[in-house]
C-alpha cells in the first residue's frame, strides 16, 4: 500500500482523519455483512421450503405420467404434448437488497393448458402449468441467493482488508510517524536547550 | 367366405394369444432386452429384434396387433365383413385426433407419420393426404370431404373435433349393427352400448371432480342407444355429487370408484376390464359365433396393452409388485 509518506504532523493529522474514515466504512461494511447474511438465512430457509415442496409435487407429477404413460401409450402423450398450451408472460424486474441487485418476476399471465387437451391428460398438463409457476419462484430465490452470496463475500474480502490490512497499516504508520515527529521534536528541544546553554556560557565569558 | 370359416379361424388365431401366467411372468421383467428374449419364441421375437428404444417397442407391438386384425375383414363374409371394418375404424379415429393434436401443434409431416397406428385395411381415408394438410381446418376439411365421418359445420377446436368423430364413429356402428347375425346382435349391442356407458360415465366424473368445463361435457358425451341416454347423465350432473352416479349406476360400481380416486389412468383400465368381463361373461354355448371373433379382437387389444403397459412400466422402472394392477388382462 503506497500512501507517499511524509513525516510530517500535517500528513499525520491527515492520516488519522483517513484512519477514522477506514474505521466508519469497516462499521458500515460489517454491518452491510451482517445485513446480508440475514437476507441469505431467511432466502435459504424459504427454498429449502420452495424446494421440499417443489420435489413433491415433481414426485407426484411424474408418477402420474408414468401412469398415464403406461395406461394410454406414446402416441397419446407425445401428440398431446403438441397441443398448445396459452402462451405464460412475466417481466423480471429488478430489485434493490443492500445495494445488491437481485432480478424479481412479475407473472403477468399465469401459464394456462387451454381446452385442447384431452380430458384424461388435462388433469397432468394443469399439475405441470402450475410447477412452472413454483419453478420460476425457486429460480427467483436462487438467483436472488446467487447475487446475495457473490455480493457477501465480496463484502467479506472488504471487510478482512480492512480489518486485517488497512487499518493495521493506518495504525502502524500513524505510530511510526508520531514517534518519528516526537524523536524529532524531542531533538530540536535538546538542541535548543544545548545552544541556549553555549549561548549563556559565551554572555558569562563577555 | 362364410361366417363359419371366419369364426373357426378366429378360434385358431386366438390360441396364438400368450398366455395369462406368460403375461403375468413377463410382468417381472428388469430390462426391456429381457422383455424382448421372453417374448423372441412368440409372433413378437422378429419385430423386436431390431427395438432399441420404448418407441421402437411400442411400434412393433402396434403392427403385431394391427397384423392379427387386417386379417379378419378378408376372411369375413361381405355383411360382417362391414362390421368388423366399422368397428376396427376406432384405431383409426386414434389416428386421425393424433394428427389432429400434432398438426395444431406444428408437427412435421415425417413426425407424424411416425406416430400412426398402420391401420390402412379398415381405413375409408387416405392418411397421407390427411398428414399433408397444412393445418387442422385443411384436416377437417379432407375428413368431410371423405364422407367417412360426419363432422357438424363448425368444429370448435380438437377437443370438439374428437368428441364429433367419437359420436360419428358409434352412430355408424350402431347402424351396422344390423350386419350382425341376428343371434349376436343384442349381445354385440350391449357390448357396445356398456363401453359407450363407460365412456359417458368416465367423462362426467372427470366433471364432478372439477377436472372438466361442465360446458365441455356436454360436448362431449354420446348418445347412447343401449344404455344411460345423454339427458339422464346431464340431468345426474347437475346434482353435482359423485354418490348419485354410484346410486344409479351399481353395476359401475368398481369403475366409478377408480374414477372418484382421483388417478386419471385407473378408470381407463377398469373401463377395459368391464368391457372384458362382459365379453368373458357372454361365453356362448355353440363353439360356432360371431361374439367369438369380436372377443377375439378384444383380447388382442388387451394383450397389446398388456405388452405396451409392461414395456413402458419397464422403461420407467415401476416396480414388478406395482405392474400387475396396470395390466387388463391378468
Amino acid at each position: 500500500m503506497s500512501l507517499g509518506v511524509r513525516y510530517t504532523r500535517g500528513f499525520l493529522l491527515d492520516l488519522k482523519r483517513r484512519l477514522s474514515f477506514v474505521r466508519d466504512a469497516h462499521e458500515l461494511l460489517e454491518m452491510k455483512r451482517d445485513q446480508l447474511i440475514r437476507e441469505i438465512r431467511n432466502a435459504i430457509a424459504k427454498l429449502k421450503k420452495i424446494r421440499g415442496e417443489i420435489e413433491e409435487e415433481v414426485e407426484e407429477l411424474y408418477r402420474d405420467l408414468a401412469l398415464i404413460h403406461v395406461t394410454y401409450g406414446s402416441q397419446e402423450l407425445l401428440s398431446a404434448s403438441w397441443i398448445p398450451g396459452e402462451k405464460m408472460e412475466l417481466e423480471i424486474l429488478p430489485r434493490i437488497i443492500m445495494g445488491v441487485e437481485v432480478p424479481e418476476l412479475k407473472i403477468l399471465k399465469a401459464p394456462s393448458v387451454g381446452e385442447n387437451y384431452p380430458p384424461h391428460i388435462i388433469g397432468l398438463a394443469r399439475k405441470a402449468s402450475n410447477l412452472i409457476v413454483k419453478l420460476l419462484e425457486l429460480a427467483e430465490l436462487e438467483a436472488m441467493i446467487e447475487r446475495i452470496a457473490e455480493d457477501l463475500r465480496m463484502t467479506n474480502v472488504r471487510v478482512n482488508a480492512l480489518e486485517k490490512v488497512v487499518i493495521p497499516t493506518y495504525e502502524e504508520l500513524i505510530k511510526r510517524i508520531g514517534e518519528t515527529i516526537d524523536q524529532s521534536q524531542l531533538e530540536e528541544f535538546m538542541r535548543v536547550k544545548l545552544v541556549k546553554k553555549a549561548l549563556a556560557k559565551r554572555r558569562e565569558a563577555v | 367366405m362364410s361366417l363359419t370359416y371366419l369364426i373357426c379361424r378366429t378360434h385358431g388365431y386366438a390360441s396364438k394369444l400368450l398366455r395369462k401366467d406368460l403375461i403375468r411372468e413377463l410382468a417381472t421383467c428388469r430390462s426391456l432386452q429381457q422383455l424382448a428374449e421372453r417374448l423372441s419364441d412368440t409372433e413378437y421375437g422378429p419385430r423386436l429384434k431390431a427395438a432399441q428404444t420404448i418407441l421402437d417397442f411400442e411400434k412393433a407391438l402396434a403392427e403385431v396387433f394391427v397384423g392379427r386384425l387386417s386379417a379378419l375383414p378378408e376372411l369375413a363374409p361381405s355383411k360382417v365383413k362391414d362390421f368388423i371394418k366399422s368397428y376396427l375404424r376406432r384405431y383409426e379415429i386414434q389416428n386421425l385426433v393424433w394428427i389432429a393434436r400434432m398438426k395444431l401443434g406444428g408437427a412435421s409431416e415425417d413426425e407424424i407419420r411416425r406416430m400412426l397406428i398402420p391401420v390402412k385395411g379398415v381405413s375409408k381415408l387416405d392418411i397421407e393426404l390427411l398428414i399433408k394438410a397444412k393445418n387442422l381446418s385443411e384436416l377437417i376439411k379432407a375428413i368431410k370431404k371423405s364422407g367417412a365421418y360426419l363432422l357438424p359445420k363448425e368444429v370448435e377446436n380438437v377437443i370438439d373435433f374428437e368428441a364429433e368423430l367419437w359420436r360419428s364413429y358409434y352412430a355408424q356402428i350402431f347402424k351396422k349393427l344390423s350386419r350382425v347375425p341376428v343371434s349376436d346382435r343384442q349381445d354385440v349391442k350391449n357390448l357396445l352400448g356398456l363401453e359407450l356407458d363407460l365412456v359417458n360415465l368416465k367423462i362426467c366424473m372427470l366433471s364432478v371432480a372439477g377436472k372438466l368445463d361442465r360446458r365441455l361435457v356436454k360436448k362431449l358425451l354420446i348418445d347412447n342407444p343401449a344404455g344411460a341416454s345423454r339427458s339422464k347423465l346431464i340431468r345426474l350432473l347437475s346434482e353435482g355429487d359423485e354418490k348419485i352416479f354410484l346410486e344409479h349406476f351399481p353395476r359401475y360400481r368398481s369403475f366409478l370408484m377408480s374414477a372418484a380416486s382421483g388417478d386419471d389412468w385407473l378408470p381407463e383400465v377398469e373401463k377395459f376390464r368391464i368391457v372384458r368381463r362382459f365379453a368373458e361373461s357372454r361365453k356362448v354355448s355353440k363353439f360356432v359365433n360371431f361374439f367369438y371373433v369380436l372377443k377375439y379382437i378384444m383380447d388382442s387389444e388387451a394383450e397389446y396393452r398388456d405388452l405396451r403397459s409392461i414395456a413402458i412400466a419397464v422403461h420407467h422402472g415401476i416396480p414388478p409388485e406395482s405392474r400387475l394392477r396396470l395390466l387388463v388382462s391378468v
